[in-house]
């Protein structure tokens, strides 16, 4: 069985806000952002507490929740794009600004997967994540000029089976990838 | 360009091939999830095709062949050179990094030179003049003038001439520099 691909990133930038880096760390705006890794990403309306909020058939797309500027302990859809193959995964997820959203000097996200909907009709090749938790922050120095990133993350691929070790290997390319993303996320603005 | 040993694709611009035609999409899509259009996954795979050739030989990677959706280099590039300006960025500022850990390759030579055209394709697009275009040539070259390098140093330069001539929409002061960048297995 492939390893899990795990890894970690921190940069610092100098003459930059941690508000420049609130689309990088917020799964909302992913889609819009870079669509060639991202096709969808939304919050899932709640049911009751105890309830998953899944839909019963895996395939179909759990009930959307209009966007929020932060959240906490809440769940999230992602359609990723992975090599070419669709994940729709879901991540119970944190996105929080403090001291407030409009003016942050610290924004975190963490993320840790529920569940990935391995069963999308007519699609033979979509696929199965068994282990996918992660995090990332921006720190505004007391300053403000300067921003500390550290962001992790931990990936392990069990779909499509003919394919699960080439979907692993290539881990190693994305995850360093998605952090690039994020980096120029808030570089580009 | 002999450090080509990827799977390949249909022509640029077209859905392609995924390099394993049991996972061809077969059909509509169901339930209302969004797929990617055609030109998304393209850019995708010819993203993820230019990082991993500038890490084919370390690693766990060194040891496999290309996996799944990497297609060749010269497919990728011809790709990214339609392809938005944020993935060309990403691949740019990414065979810089990849290319001071090997500096003689002539491959990743080639690349840069041919992922700084297409970058400089979007910028007279927002009117950048020539000779600033020159100059972000020279300074693109200039990274490679000190070897050995490191690699994150590399990216970290690329990415800071690329956030000195961009005009930025949200900032007034000075444009941002990295100072520091570094991504680890663990």
């Amino acid at each position: 069985m492939s390893r899990p691909a795990s890894y970690t990133g921190t940069a610092t930038v100098d003459n930059a806000k941690a508000k420049d880096f609130e689309d990088s760390f917020d799964p909302l705006k992913w889609p819009a952002t870079a669509p060639y890794l991202w096709t969808d990403t939304y919050l899932i309306t709640q049911v009751a507490p105890t309830a998953s909020d899944l839909p019963l058939n895996r395939s179909d797309p759990p009930d959307r929740d209009p966007p929020l500027d932060q959240w906490t302990n809440r769940r999230l859809f992602e359609g990723a794009v992975f090599g070419g193959i669709l994940y729709r995964n879901i991540l119970q997820t944190s996105l929080v600004k403090t001291p407030n959203p409009l003016a942050p000097t610290t924004i975190s996200l963490d993320y840790e997967q529920v569940e990935c909907l391995d069963a999308l009709a007519y699609r033979s090749f979509d696929g199965g994540i068994d282990l996918d938790f992660g995090n990332g922050s921006a720190v505004e120095n007391p300053a403000g000029t300067q921003v500390k990133l550290t962001v992790s993350k931990t990936v392990h691929f069990t779909q499509p089976k003919p394919v699960s070790h080439d979907v692993n290997l290539l881990a190693h390319i994305m995850v360093p990838l998605s952090f690039d993303f994020w980096l120029h996320c808030g570089l580009f603005i | 360009m002999s450090e080509q040993p990827g799977r390949d694709a249909a022509a640029p611009g077209g859905a392609g091939k995924s390099g394993n035609g049991d996972h061809e999409p077969p059909g509509p899509p169901a339930g209302g999830t969004k797929l990617p259009s055609a030109q998304a996954e393209e850019w995708h795979r010819a993203l993820i095709s230019v990082y991993y050739y500038g890490r084919q030989n370390q690693g766990i990677l060194g040891r496999h062949a290309p996996p799944i959706g990497v297609r060749s280099l010269a497919y990728a590039l011809s790709v990214l050179h339609h392809a938005p300006v944020g993935p060309v960025r990403m691949a740019l500022a990414d065979i810089c990094r990849t290319r001071a850990a090997r500096p003689t390759s002539l491959t990743l030579k080639s690349a840069m030179d041919t992922l700084l055209d297409s970058y400089k394709r979007h910028l007279r697009r927002v009117n950048a003049d020539e000779r600033i275009l020159g100059a972000l040539t020279s300074q693109f070259e200039g990274i490679f003038s000190h070897v050995p390098l490191d690699p994150e140093e590399a990216y970290a330069k690329a990415l800071g001439y690329m956030v000195q001539i961009e005009p930025n929409q949200r900032r007034n002061g000075p444009p941002p520099s990295i100072a520091s960048y570094s991504v680890t297995s663990s």
